[in-house]
């Protein structure tokens, strides 16, 4: 009797056709002949037109059960899979075009927003008491506090999101990749959910 | 008198809930947190939560007595005020500048915008470039506001 453990992927992307178990899960097993077998079981098929499917670890385990009649598999990863067909190889100059175009957006739409949210809060009343506050002075509307409070936005945000460019000022990860791993985590349990309701899911 | 106190009641009242309103925004949003972790000095959050008290404490007394106050002047014939008021003023509208610019895109990611957009369009690389593309349109947006004096 012999005993696989299998750590099932929660999402996969491969641009092949024909999905092997080594693609979607790991196996471990004390016989690394067994596993090699294990491993290159046929799991699935893409059909021609079909880019996406929702694999059960239950079925996963019926088909190494299949070929090792005796044995026991102890899953200690994921219980569904999904797996999504992508096409190969991302073209650099698509890529930096999409990033130019979003940048584009987020440039222009953060300078309307923080205009809006400066005409919202009457920002001009509070800067003109302040700065007479502060030197005595009538404010004419455009004075250093102004420069320097636009400033410190930049810097806030640049501090707060831990990027300049490409270059990090601690290791962890961003709010921002922490937020994107949040909602792949969403997306992939709704594809999931929806499969089961379908009754989509091999 | 009995007038004075009904007042004395209702200002008390009133105060409460602004005060919750202002907190709850700053507060949900998870932003003292953040900071905190940022450098990791979660120890001292304390600290912080008196600090923005303190802070709103202060704001809230300058939206009643702002005209009576001076803190520094600006004399001409002397430079050591002249410096002083200006270091005052840059110090304080730079870390208010901060301040603001975190908080909205704090409330922007507490609604998930970037991260759907980036998905969407199936971004894989350049995520650091649009975070500094709404850094550098904030401040562009606010210095052009202000350069072109947009507001009423």
């Amino acid at each position: 009797m012999q005993i696989f453990y299998m750590k099932a992927e929660s999402k996969v992307e491969t641009d092949r056709g024909e999905i092997y178990l080594k693609d979607i899960a790991r196996i471990l097993c004390k016989d690394s002949k067994l596993q090699k077998k294990a491993e290159a079981i046929l799991v699935y098929r893409f059909p021609k037109d079909g880019n996406r499917a929702v694999i059960s670890t239950l079925t996963l385990i019926e088909m190494i059960q299949k070929v090792f009649p005796e044995c026991v598999v102890i899953n200690l990863g994921e219980c569904d899979v999904v797996i999504e067909k992508v096409k190969g190889g991302t073209h650099p100059v698509l890529e930096w075009c999409k990033a130019a175009f979003i940048s584009m957006i987020c440039f222009f739409g953060a300078a309307f927003t923080i205009m809006a949210f400066h005409n919202d809060i009457d920002i001009n009343n509070i800067f003109s008491g302040v700065y007479e506050i502060f030197t005595g002075k009538e404010s004419d509307g455009f004075t250093i506090l102004e420069v320097t409070y636009s400033i410190g936005l930049a810097g806030g945000i640049i501090l707060f999101f831990n990027h300049i460019g490409k270059r990090r000022i601690t290791k962890d990860p961003t709010p921002v990749e922490v937020q994107m791993r949040e909602y792949e985590g969403n997306v992939i349990t709704a594809l999931v959910e929806n499969a089961n309701r379908n009754q989509e899911e091999l | 008198m009995p007038g004075i106190c009904l007042l004395a009641i209702l200002g008390l009242g009133f105060g409460l809930f602004s005060a919750g309103a202002v907190f709850t925004t700053v507060i949900v949003v998870g932003l003292v947190p953040r900071f905190a972790g940022r450098f990791h000095t979660a120890n001292k959050v304390f600290l912080y939560e008196e600090w923005v008290i303190a802070g709103s404490l202060l704001g809230g007394l300058y939206g009643v007595f702002h005209q009576n106050w001076q803190v520094a002047g600006w004399d001409e014939r002397n430079a050591v005020l002249q410096v002083l008021s200006v270091t005052a003023v840059v110090i304080w509208a730079l870390f208010t500048g901060m301040f603001v610019g975190c908080l909205a895109i704090a409330i922007e990611e507490l609604l998930g915008g970037i991260p759907i957009f980036a998905r969407r369009v199936h971004l894989r690389k350049g995520l650091g470039v649009l975070i500094l593309a709404i850094a550098c349109g904030k401040t562009c947006g606010s210095l052009f506001y202000f350069f072109h004096r947009l507001f009423p």
